[in-house]
C-alpha cells in the first residue's frame, strides 16, 4: 500500500496503520467537501434578499473560490 | 516518508504500480540505405501521428479539449519540415532512422532543457516524448498499457509523458507520482484536469516503491 498527499506532496510508501487511517480519514472528507462544492459550482450566486453577485477568482485559487460561492449562495 | 511536489491536490491511497522505462536501445539496428532509412522514418511518423490523433480524442473526452493541445502539438512539432530535414540530412550522413531520430530530437532537448524560462523548459519533455514514441514504433517495441491498470493503482515513474498520462484510466488510478517535473510541467496539468492527485519531484521514487508492490 502507498499514500499520495497531493496537497503537501508526501508520499508514504510503507505507511503504519496510523497513518492509513489518518489518510482514508482525509481522503473521505476531502470526497466530500469535493461532492459538496460540486452541487454549488454551478449555481448562480445570490444573497437571500436577491443581491446577484459574481464571484471571479483566478483558476489556482479554485477551491477557495468555490468555498466562497457556497458561503455567498447559502447566504 | 518521501517528500516532492504536490502538483495535484488530493489524496491517494492504493497499490503502488511501478511504470518501467522500455528499453529503445538501437545499436543492433544495421545501417542499409539512405532510401530504406527515410521510407523507414516517414512510416514512423505516419503511425506516430495516427497514434497522437487517437490519444487525442481519447484526451478531449478525458481531460478537455484545452488539455488535449499538448498533445497535437506534438504532431505540429513534428510536421515542421526543419526537424523532418535534420533527420533525413544525418540520414544521408550514414545514420539508422532512430539514429537520426535520437540524435536530432536530443538536440532539441539540450536546446530547451538550457534555457531558463520553466515553460521553454517543458518543450524539452516533449520532444523526449515525440523521440521515445518515435524509437518505441521505429524499433517495434510495444508501449506500455496503462489503460489496464486494476482499480486503486498509485502509478509511479521516473517521468510522465503526456502521451502516457493521456492513456491513463481515472476510474482506476488513485494518484500518479513521478521523479521529476513541476506544477507546470504537461503531467500536472493532466492530472489537475483529471482530477486525479499527484506529487512530483519525488527523489528515487521509482526505487523506493519497488517495496511497496
Amino acid at each position: 500500500m502507498i499514500i499520495a498527499d497531493g496537497f503537501k506532496g508526501k508520499v508514504f510508501t510503507d505507511p503504519t496503520e496510523e497513518e492509513l487511517e489518518e489518510y482514508k480519514t482525509k481522503q473521505a472528507a476531502y470526497l466530500k467537501e469535493k461532492e459538496s462544492l460540486n452541487e454549488y459550482f454551478s449555481k448562480e450566486t445570490v444573497t437571500k434578499s436577491g443581491v446577484k453577485s459574481m464571484c471571479t477568482a483566478t483558476s489556482a485559487r479554485l477551491r477557495t473560490h468555490r468555498t466562497y460561492c457556497k458561503t455567498a449562495v447559502r447566504a | 516518508m518521501l517528500k516532492g511536489i504536490g502538483a495535484s491536490q488530493g489524496f491517494g491511497i492504493g497499490k503502488a504500480v511501478v511504470i518501467r522505462d522500455t528499453n529503445l536501445d538501437y545499436s543492433s539496428v544495421k545501417f542499409t540505405d539512405s532510401d530504406h532509412q527515410k521510407k523507414r522514418l516517414h512510416s514512423a511518423v505516419a503511425d506516430f501521428s495516427d497514434e497522437t490523433k487517437s490519444l487525442v480524442a481519447e484526451l478531449k473526452k478525458a481531460a478537455g479539449n484545452k488539455e488535449a493541445e499538448i498533445l497535437e502539438g506534438h504532431l505540429v512539432m513534428l510536421e515542421d519540415p526543419f526537424m523532418l530535414a535534420q533527420m533525413e540530412e544525418a540520414i544521408d550522413n550514414g545514420s539508422v532512422a532512430e539514429a537520426a531520430v535520437d540524435s536530432i530530437c536530443t538536440m532539441f532537448i539540450n536546446m530547451f532543457s538550457g534555457v531558463d524560462d520553466e515553460l521553454t523548459r517543458q518543450r524539452a519533455s516533449d520532444v523526449k516524448d515525440i523521440r521515445d514514441s518515435l524509437l518505441r514504433i521505429l524499433l517495434g517495441v510495444k508501449s506500455v498499457d496503462i489503460s489496464s491498470v486494476p482499480k486503486g493503482s498509485v502509478l509511479i515513474a521516473k517521468d510522465f509523458t503526456p502521451s502516457m498520462t493521456s492513456q491513463i484510466n481515472r476510474e482506476n488510478v488513485s494518484a500518479i507520482i513521478t521523479e521529476v517535473g513541476g506544477v507546470t510541467s504537461h503531467s500536472a496539468i493532466l492530472a489537475r484536469a483529471m482530477g486525479i492527485p499527484a506529487v512530483l519531484s519525488v527523489v528515487n521514487a521509482v526505487e523506493k516503491s519497488r517495496t511497496a508492490i
